[in-house]
């Protein structure tokens, strides 16, 4: 044990980063994968346990305490973090009292679409229309 | 909504979406993510209050739209609507398209009948107005007479 190598000390952390940051760069592109991140949360849960197993490696070991210490903590701060956005953060929307009612004529609106071009509710009398509001790219 | 266009286009359906992105970015988006949905762009938030979506201070900058999702029907009444509880979560095509379904069930348009178009192109479909009611869902006191008047044969 004495003097091999702890890599989970480093790797951990790291993989904590890449679960958070694939959940929105590859997995939210799925919707199930999007609705809750069954590929991400675990992952990152998976990350703590190496970084706590590469603190006890290096315990024992006496050698890379100081790393595998802000190795657990990098990976806590990464952890937090994602669950915070995931649990709390992406619920902060507005009541939805002032919203558009059901049954009630849509609102009408003129707007530019990608190609420059000028859209507006009433081009399309008599078909159906689907709108979907989004946060935008930002 | 894209990987699913056509579905939406067979129910006759426009695919709008809109959010405070310039034209710019929408046409990055479109171009790399969905080059048939209509992506307007709304940064003086005027269809976003007109629907009562603004969520302030949301931005990096300003004002935002809270996510939702309307469908409008035919007669330009608003028939079904989705707010969600989390951004993340987002209601699926398949339940919009559900929905689009159930609406052409229930509202007949005036002066068409439902008759099975499969084969048809669509310039075909546009052509063909049928002066018979629908026979499927419309009430005895608007067509008396359903049932008396079949469709005239379809000539391609």
């Amino acid at each position: 044990m004495t003097g091999k190598r702890n890599p989970w000390a480093w790797l951990a952390p790291l993989i904590a980063f890449a679960a958070v940051v694939s959940y929105f760069l590859v997995f939210a592109e799925v919707a199930t994968l999007r609705d809750f991140p069954w590929i991400n949360l675990p992952l990152v849960w998976g990350a703590i346990v190496l970084a706590v197993l590469g603190l006890h490696r290096a315990r024992a070991s006496g050698h890379g305490k100081f790393v595998a210490v802000a190795g657990l903590l990098a990976t806590l701060v990464l952890a937090a973090l994602f669950h915070a956005y995931v649990f709390w953060l992406s619920y902060q929307l507005p009541a939805a009292t002032t919203a558009a009612a059901v049954s009630t004529p849509a609102p009408g609106f003129t707007l530019t679409d990608q190609t420059g071009a000028s859209v507006s509710l009433s081009d399309y009398p008599g078909r159906n229309v689907l709108i979907v509001f989004y946060r935008g790219h930002w | 909504m894209q990987s699913r266009i056509q579905d939406f286009e067979a129910l006759d359906t426009v695919v709008m979406a809109i959010s405070v992105d310039s034209v710019d970015k929408n046409r990055e988006i479109a171009a790399s993510h969905c080059p048939d949905i209509l992506l307007l762009s709304d940064p003086g938030l005027a269809a976003v209050d007109a629907y009562g979506l603004r969520h302030v201070g949301a931005g990096l900058d300003g004002d935002i739209a809270r996510p939702a999702t309307f469908v409008i029907d035919r007669r330009g009444q608003i028939a079904w609507r989705d707010l969600t509880e989390n951004w993340r979560v987002r209601p699926r095509p398949d339940r919009i398209l559900e929905v689009l379904a159930g609406l052409e069930e229930s509202t007949p348009v005036p002066g068409l009948t439902r008759v099975g178009f499969s084969g048809l192109s669509h310039r075909h479909q546009r052509l063909y107005e049928f002066h018979t009611q629908s026979l499927s869902a419309c009430a005895a006191e608007e067509c008396p007479d359903a049932g008396d008047h079949p469709p005239p044969a379809a000539s391609a």
